[in-house]
């Protein structure tokens, strides 16, 4: 699943040239390839129209494209049939931190999410006592967990798919150990993954500042 | 028609999922009751304790996934796993990893087994055969991935596996018959020269 990430420059640049006046936002957009088939996916840009799905995954989309989203203990999805959206949830929310499964029923394609890095400080939960959770990055960065912040702790787990199975991480006796050789697994700009918190419900807070 | 579109997308996609290979998550700590590896009586005090590594017995240990196939031979899924070190807080767990069974499509029914031996020789055989080397096996268990749909992290976990204990076989320290008689005869000599 390979993805690719574009912010626009001038934008950029717009906005780092901005300090010293009032507006410090980064606009751009994100590029996620997806594969045929399942594809663990994060939009990690504010859309600022409340992040619904259905404004995130826009038509042309192959018949059955369906998304799910994680509750906890199971999933609710919405599918793309006959030209609209039905299932649990139409107004199903993907923000910034959060992730879902994609089921690409057509051929490989590109999902663009257009909108504003979140600045300040941003919060994504991490339920505990060996729950499950798909979360993401809040930034759109491909950046190993624990130079993001991630709050690891003894006996956390993260899950990341790979189009057909799961590579898997555990943080073992203050280390990270498993399939990433070692290290904090790293996650790509677009792409979510499971997580199991072993302790107690937690927070990943990320503080992002334009200067 | 609408409705045979709509199965033919589903197979397709459930077609998409379905790997060649199947992936198995090789941990012992990741199946919410504690099903460890420990050291049974012949390790002495370290008996009902858990494995690690480097401790009162000095010795390091290794772990490795096995295909049971129904003539009882055993085929190797993936490297060994070593157990955790001496400071851990997960006695009785390897530090493992997702291991890849070649071949065997996903969602296949399967009796694995794991083995544990003593990571100086270089096999289970090996520490089976020799003395006062740790060795040890699980009982098979079935293993099957439910093909979640979407795909669930917990999958691919060995969640039939059961814990079980590690022996080695003891080298005995107490004379032969012949040592016995040998050193008899020793003494009785010692004693006739001296009586000389």
């Amino acid at each position: 699943m390979r993805r690719t990430t574009l912010l626009l420059p001038a934008l950029a640049v717009m906005a780092l040239s901005a300090s010293a006046a009032t507006s410090s936002n980064i606009v751009g957009y994100v590029k996620v390839n997806l594969t045929s088939g399942f594809n663990l996916v994060a939009n990690q840009l504010d859309n600022g129209a409340g992040n619904k799905v259905v404004d995130l995954f826009k038509a042309p989309l192959p018949e059955g494209f369906t998304v799910f989203k994680f509750n906890g203990s199971s999933y609710v999805s919405i599918s793309f049939v006959d030209g609209n959206w039905e299932g649990d949830d139409l107004n199903m929310v993907a923000d910034p931190g959060q992730g879902v499964f994609v089921r690409n029923t057509g051929g490989a394609s590109t999902v663009t999410f257009v909108g504003e890095v979140k600045t300040g400080s941003s919060s994504v939960a991490l339920p505990g006592a060996n729950k499950f959770s798909i979360v993401s990055s809040v930034i759109p960065q491909q950046i190993k967990l624990d130079d993001a912040g991630f709050p690891a702790t003894e006996g956390d787990s993260v899950f990341r798919f790979n189009g057909t199975s799961y590579a898997s991480d555990s943080f073992v006796d203050g280390a990270w150990e498993g399939d990433s050789g070692g290290s904090a697994p790293t996650v790509k700009v677009g792409e979510a993954f499971f997580v199991r918190n072993a302790g107690a419900d937690a927070s990943w807070t990320r503080n992002f500042v334009v200067n | 028609m609408k409705k045979t579109v709509a199965i033919i997308s589903f197979a397709v996609a459930a077609f998409a999922v379905q790997a060649a290979d199947q992936t198995i998550s090789f941990n012992n700590n990741n199946l919410g009751t504690a099903r460890l590896v420990t050291w049974d009586s012949t390790f002495g005090a370290l008996s009902g304790q858990g494995v690690k590594n480097g401790t009162a017995d000095g010795a390091s240990y290794v772990a490795q996934l096995f295909i049971k196939a129904g003539d009882g031979s055993l085929t190797a899924v993936g490297a060994t796993a070593n157990f955790r070190a001496a400071t851990t807080t997960q006695p009785g767990t390897w530090s493992g990893g997702t291991r890849t069974a070649t071949g065997v499509a996903q969602g296949t029914a399967l009796n694995l087994v794991v083995r544990v031996w003593d990571n100086s020789v270089a096999s289970y055989d090996a520490a089976k055969a020799a003395n006062n080397k740790g060795y040890g096996e699980s009982a098979a268990f079935a293993f099957q991935d439910p093909l979640s749909s979407p795909p669930g992290a917990s999958d691919n976990f060995m969640v039939n596996f059961q814990g079980f204990s590690i022996k080695q076989n003891i080298v005995s320290n107490i004379p032969e018959p012949s040592t016995i008689a040998l050193g008899a005869l020793g003494v009785a000599g010692l004693l006739f020269f001296r009586r000389k």
